[in-house]
């Protein structure tokens, strides 16, 4: 391996943060919105139209591993709340174990805008969430 | 979305895509309906009338576990009120519904409209238990019954939930019968003449005529 690989590596870690990532794993019902955009160098924003909820997946961003002991908050419960949620364990890609997953369940409450903030083992990472 | 970010959405997106699995919301729920199309104790498929309660039956799909412990939270608590396993629909609009384990953690969820109802549908419940939308006059043999249920409508849209409901027949020809469920009855022809059924709900009223006749009437 070439030396210049894990210093690319540990540069590129230290710009993004190394946080946990989110993936949606649902969708939001017809004619209203729940959109989020992933921005690995910046915080995530996440659009969602009161009352709906959106389930994600937490995630190590270099392992792909499910975020260790994560907890999650939103700066104002008044407008979006996130509660932990279950999601049934999978198969890890290569079929031979079975893995536990990390996932909540964020639900806009009212119109306006909050900060939730993720933190796991891999570092914490703060995602705008704006109700609409 | 920069390239890296790209990169790193198709490493983690696509393995979790290929090996996840699932159905509804989370995939984790459903709501079992077995009362048959015509009741008005429907479950989600299709919006709550506002005033009226649904006390929907959840069957869980988690492998290797029972049915948890578990209560129903709202998201928007000025569309629907969730309490005691029953919700209530209280304005028109949307909301989440959340199925929350007792200690705290979501398992499935569902969102769920609820609507003003505007009329009241009568109809007519066949001997497959099937029901056919009456209106206007019926017709009946003298002794002859006829069951019928009341279903709230918003613009023509059947909404789903149980409301308060109040059956009156005015004139002696026919009679109501209870059937022990809220928003169905059991119509009587007791003799010839003309009788009008009103049936009250969430202050709408739908209203039939009853012409009950002899047999030897119709045989001339």
């Amino acid at each position: 391996m070439k030396p210049v690989f894990p210093f690319a590596a540990a540069l590129l870690s230290m710009l993004t943060g190394c946080g946990p990532s989110l993936f949606a794993v649902s969708t939001p019902p017809p004619t209203r919105s729940g959109a989020h955009d992933i921005d690995i160098f910046d915080e995530d924003r996440i659009k969602l139209s009161q009352g709906v909820a959106l389930a994600f997946d937490c995630v190590d961003t270099w392992t792909g591993n499910p975020c260790g002991a994560a907890s999650l908050q939103t700066e104002n419960k008044k407008i979006a709340h996130v509660y932990p949620a279950f999601l049934e364990r999978q198969k890890s890609p290569w079929g031979t174990t079975v893995e536990p997953r990390s996932a909540f369940v964020l639900t806009g409450i009212a119109r306006g805008e909050t900060v939730m903030t993720v933190v796991s083992d891999s570092g914490t990472r703060s995602v705008v969430i704006t109700v609409e | 979305m920069s390239r890296l970010g790209w990169l790193a959405w198709f490493g983690w997106c696509l393995p979790i895509a290929l090996t996840g699995c699932g159905y509804g919301a989370i995939g984790q729920a459903a709501v079992v309906d077995d009362k048959g199309a015509d009741s008005v104790r429907s479950s989600f498929d299709r919006p709550i009338a506002v005033g009226a309660v649904v006390r929907p039956e959840i069957r869980y799909s988690l492998r290797g576990a029972g049915a948890p412990a578990m209560h129903y939270e709202v998201a928007d608590e000025s569309v629907l009120a969730a309490d005691d396993g029953t919700i209530r629909g209280k304005a028109p609009g949307l909301t989440s519904l959340l199925l929350v384990s007792d200690d705290g953690v979501v398992l499935d969820f569902f969102h769920l409209w609820v609507k003003e109802p505007t009329s009241i549908a009568l109809g007519r419940i066949a001997a497959d238990d099937k029901r056919i939308e009456i209106g206007g006059r019926v017709d009946l043999l003298r002794g002859e019954t006829m069951r019928l249920t009341a279903t709230l409508r918003g613009e023509g849209q059947d909404l789903g939930g149980e409301a308060d409901d109040r059956w009156k027949m005015e004139g002696r020809a026919a009679q109501i019968l209870e059937e022990g469920q809220s928003g169905r009855r059991r119509i009587v022809a007791v003799e010839p003449g003309k009788s009008v059924l009103e049936v009250r709900m969430l202050d709408r009223i739908a209203k039939l005529e009853i012409q009950v006749v002899d047999a030897k009437e119709v045989v001339r």
